[in-house]
């Protein structure tokens, strides 16, 4: 499954919030072509030479929010900055050195900040009454970069991903790359675990009871109900010859572990219990993984196979049901929605067309596109497409003119195909739905616009800022009742902070600039 | 060592300092009192006499009074309060055992040292002395007279202060008649009072160099009460420039040498956010009424309108660009005294601009105190004007003809006050014997011949005009409401003759 960025899905369930400087998460569902170096098998015709799927999410830096605030962290001033988006209310508290990385917790009650220069986690505190904040901090291992948070917001796990950025230059001695930090948010207690070489990433099952660290040769499975954290070490591959690991996924009940590995023709399976792993047979390179919605089905998209599986959770070990995609169009990615239908596109390829896939009668109807794309997602009523278009033009010249060589966006009305392409003056840089799921928030690199995407007339609205679009992001609806939409909020290029607030119950902008000197106010 | 030595500048007096000219060999062209200096209280007028080192307090048709200290001379009067001023003024202390004499000019140079003080003074005399430095500036005064504050001019030398704290002001309670020092920031060159309600002082803003410290003034002594940074980059200085307070005292507005940033602070819950305007002001005011800032600039045409709640700006386009902005009843007049010939009414509540076109630039602009018109001195090439613009409006519309006067030279002083009939506005010519008395809205003119030149016009607390002349032995005139001419003069021979006199020092 996929996690926040510019590839969005309707739940997120079972999803770590995964933080870090530079790549920020790490990439999860990266295909590789066949003829790479991965160890798998041989690719099919229509895979030879292909990139990976790309959905990395390159921001940095990025705000968390409650439902009230957003929290900021300001590196260079090692500082916090709140932000309360309802009254623009700022306030600044002390951190520990470099933080580069914030999250909350699902009770709104606490941001937990990653000093990166530091070693250490804050915890920030907000006392529900007063409003106050206090922070308490927590020393971690060094030569680490990203923070993953547990659903629950109970655990935070600080480890190294070779593809961050490596803001902590150590201490000039010794390094490791196989520890992780686990720090308890609620006891505020640290605890130091091995795993394997080099992670990949970092899972929890949905109530946040075990996490699974997963490398290239191993999974880490860490039990966080005990008073300290229990690790269990358990071998996928072999050592001398691992494929790399790219994304995992967990049932919904904890049972299993799903492990796609780059160009191989198997998915791993762990059975978290027992400890047994086994390979599953699934068509050559496997590019993406997704639980469906209800949990009950694992969808395996294999692009040289030009293929997708879907197999029982229930029954993993059993024969999945295949199948073919209706042409050679090397679709790599899968998002699976709720109502039965599935999106299948590639972003590896320039192609000039997306899938949709019944699931239940297992058809799959080719659909163009005006220009390739970079990702693809349902709006949140399910009722349109979001197509991020890459810059390249469709091979065969069928891009229209005004589109050439320009970054553009398609929303599709999937009732009637209507579709409006609006044309980019730059990539996507960020993106987040509205709460009721009608719009959608889009900012461009280094372009000071917000773009309001309307899902249900298809129309745009722009948004002028006061300098480059950094974040946007959208504040939980506290009232669904009250007739009000919670506004949208857009970070911005600005040496001493920038942060705007865009109400769309009257399509107001209000900005807020230099909230970091809050942090030296002198009282 | 007492807090005199510790004040103690040791700056030596020169052979051609003023006490080695003999009295005899004084001529009229010197000087005996700086026209430039009157200050108007509900006492009478205040100026300041050069030659004695005093100042002299004139009221129509009364004796004038001499007000003199008796160790010290009066350098500056800086401003009243009530019925009285505060001055700035120097002592001169000759080095014990030097000279048994008791004036200044018997000490030799080289034993006798300055020390800088200040004084409270009315008519009986000085009710209320003060130590301050040298190196301390002009003063500021709060609206009612509470407070004067001085920051450093970092101009002045501070030597022989001891140790002197670059960061501090110095504040002076006229009611406890008391002074201390306050730490706010460096090189801290602006004040602004905060007022409650009853328009008491009960607090100040001090800007300084990439800081601006907020002061509570209603404890027994002022502390800083939060310390605002303009920068968080210790290389980078940020200068604010002027700083304006919101009606409701919540928040603070600052301009920034060569910026289009505004601060905005936030005095209540201390926090700053920063708006981008056009470009950098050229003008700001804060109307309380529509409690909204009005912002003009010198390079745009536009005069941009920011609410006080949520900080956005509306931009309300007019045809030229403006510097000045005037405070009226229900609107703000702009004006450029930069070359351009307009002037612009914005109606606060409606927000709708009437533009009205001068025939020549404007140098000065007044508004009649019931804000019915603006008089406006303008200028080409040295033939002066007076034009009127009527603002009035009848049934919601204004009459934009500006009506022009010719001057018999360039106006150089304009001052308003009100009469039975509307208002009256005196209007002072460079170098000209005559006075031209401006009625609105009858518009009326009468000329008054003076005494003699005019060096400055202003008007009392009772509607009376001042004019004072360069005329080396004091004149002054006071014009009340029938035209009727009052002279004061040879005020400026008081004291003329008497020797400075040495400080006592204290044992």
């Amino acid at each position: 499954m996929r996690c926040p960025s510019l590839v969005f899905l309707l739940t997120l369930a079972g999803c770590s919030q995964d933080y870090a400087m530079g790549d920020g998460s790490q990439p999860r569902d990266t295909g590789t072509s066949t003829d790479g170096n991965g160890g798998g098998g041989g690719g099919g015709a229509a895979d030879t030479g292909l990139p990976s799927e790309d959905e990395t999410d390159r921001l940095s830096l990025r705000p968390a929010q409650t439902d009230v605030y957003v929290f900021v962290a300001n590196p260079d001033r090692d500082t916090v900055t709140r932000i309360n988006v309802l009254t623009q209310e700022v306030k600044t508290v002390r951190v520990g050195h470099v933080p580069n990385a914030v999250v909350t917790t699902p009770d709104n009650l606490s941001a937990v900040v990653y000093n990166a220069g530091g070693d250490s986690v804050s915890v920030i505190h907000t006392d529900p009454v007063t409003k106050e904040m206090s922070v308490d901090t927590v020393d971690v291992r060094d030569n680490l970069n990203t923070m993953s948070l547990s659903p629950d917001g109970k655990y935070a796990l600080l480890w190294h991903d070779a593809k961050g950025v490596d803001v902590d230059a150590g201490t000039g001695g010794a390094a490791s790359y196989n520890e992780v930090s686990v720090v308890s948010i609620v006891g505020l207690s640290h605890t130091a675990i091995v795993v394997g070489f080099n992670p990949k990433g970092v899972r929890f099952t949905r109530d946040g009871s075990r996490a699974i660290v997963f490398s290239d040769a191993s999974i880490a499975s860490v039990d966080l109900t005990g008073a300290s954290p229990d690790t269990t070490f358990i071998p996928i591959a072999d050592p001398l010859n691992a494929p790399s690991a790219e994304e995992v996924e967990i049932d919904p009940a904890g049972h299993y572990a799903f492990v796609r590995q780059a160009a191989t023709d198997a998915l791993t399976v762990v059975d978290l219990r027992t400890r047994e792993v086994e390979a599953v047979p699934v068509g050559q390179n496997p590019t993406d993984l997704d639980l469906t919605p209800d949990g009950l089905g694992a969808v395996v998209v294999s692009r040289a196979a030009l293929e997708v599986s879907v197999f029982s959770v229930a029954d993993p070990f059993a024969d999945p049901r295949v199948v073919p995609f209706p042409d050679d169009t090397p679709f790599g990615s899968v998002i699976v929605g709720t109502d039965d239908l599935a999106v299948l596109f590639t972003n590896a390829t320039p192609a000039d067309r997306y899938a949709l896939w019944t699931l239940s009668g297992d058809q799959i109807a080719l659909h163009p596109l005006i220009k390739p794309a970079a990702s693809i997602a349902r709006t949140p009523d399910g009722g349109s497409l979001m197509v991020v278009h890459t810059s390249t033009d469709n091979p065969d010249g069928s891009t229209p003119l005004p589109y050439q060589k320009k970054a553009a966006v398609s929303l599709i009305d999937l009732s009637d195909f209507r579709t409006n392409t609006i044309s980019l003056s730059a990539p996507i840089l960020g993106f987040a739905n509205s709460s009721d799921g009608k719009r959608g928030y889009v900012t461009m690199v280094d372009k000071p616009f917000m773009e309001v995407l309307h899902y249900d007339t298809l129309i745009y609205d722009e948004v002028a800022l006061r300098s480059n679009a950094v974040f946007v992001g959208v504040l939980p609806d506290l009232d669904v009742n009250d007739g009000d939409q919670p506004p949208a909020w857009v970070s911005q290029v600005h040496p001493l902070g920038r942060m705007s607030f865009y109400d769309p119950d009257d399509a107001s902008l209000e900005t807020i600039t230099g909230f970091e000197l809050n942090g030296a106010i002198e009282e | 060592m007492n807090h005199r030595t510790l004040l103690m500048l040791a700056l030596l007096t020169t052979g051609c300092g003023r006490y080695d000219i003999d009295p005899s060999q004084y001529t009229e062209e010197e000087g005996l009192w700086d026209p430039q200096s009157a200050l108007p209280t509900d006492g009478g007028l205040f100026v300041r006499l050069t030659r004695a080192g005093d100042v002299a307090l004139l009221t129509p048709g009364q004796d004038t009074v001499r007000v003199h200290l008796d160790d010290a001379e009066i350098d500056s009067i800086e401003a009243g309060a009530g019925s009285a001023v505060l001055t700035r003024s120097t002592e001169f202390v000759c080095d014990a055992g030097a000279t048994p004499s008791k004036y200044v000019d018997d000490c030799p140079s080289d034993r006798l040292t300055q020390v800088g003080r200040a004084d409270l003074i009315d008519a009986s005399g000085s009710v209320a002395r003060f130590d301050v430095g040298a190196w301390y500036g002009a003063f500021t005064f709060s609206a009612d007279g509470h407070f004067a504050v001085a920051p450093i001019d970092a101009n002045r030398p501070t030597a022989g202060g001891g140790l002197v704290n670059l960061t501090s002001v110095l504040v002076i309670d006229e009611e406890t008649k008391t002074s201390y020092e306050v730490s706010v920031g460096f090189a801290a060159d602006r004040v602004i009072f905060r007022n409650d309600a009853e328009g008491k002082a009960i607090g100040m803003l001090v800007l300084s160099r990439s800081e601006v410290a907020n002061v509570d003034l209603t404890s027994q002594v002022a502390v800083p009460r939060a310390t605002y940074p303009l920068t968080l980059d210790a290389g980078q200085t940020v200068t604010p420039i002027d700083v304006a307070l919101t009606p409701d005292n919540h928040y603070a507005l600052i301009t920034i040498e060569g910026s289009g940033d505004l601060y905005v602070l936030d005095l209540e819950s201390p926090s700053i956010n920063i708006v981008a305007l056009a470009g950098h002001p050229s003008a700001l005011l804060v109307d309380p009424v529509s409690d909204r800032t009005y912002i003009s600039y010198k390079a745009s045409s536009r005069i941009d309108v920011l609410d006080h709640v949520r900080f956005d700006v509306e931009t309300l386009d007019v045809d030229s660009a403006t510097d000045h902005l005037i405070q009226g009843p229900g609107f703000v007049f702009a004006y450029s005294r930069s070359g351009a010939l307009d002037g612009y009414r914005i109606d606060t509540t409606t927000f709708a601009v009437d533009r009205y076109r001068f025939t020549q630039p404007p140098t000065k602009v007044e508004l009649a105190p019931d804000g019915t018109a603006a008089i406006a001195l303008t200028a080409t090439a040295g033939v002066g004007r007076l034009e009127v613009a009527d603002l009035r409006q009848v049934d919601g519309k204004v009459d934009t003809d500006v009506k022009p006067f010719g001057l018999d030279g360039v106006g150089v002083g304009l001052t308003f006050a009100a009469d039975a009939d509307g208002s009256r506005a005196l209007i002072l010519q460079d170098g000209v014997d005559t006075l031209y008395s401006l009625s609105w809205p009858s518009l009326q003119v009468k000329a008054v011949d003076l005494p003699s030149p005019p060096a400055a016009i202003g008007t009392m607390p009772d509607g009376t005009f001042y004019i004072t002349h360069q005329d080396a032995l004091g004149l002054v005139t006071f014009l009340d409401d029938a035209d009727n001419l009052v002279e004061v003069n040879g005020f400026g021979q008081l004291g003329m003759l008497d020797r400075p006199l040495l400080t006592q020092e204290e044992n």
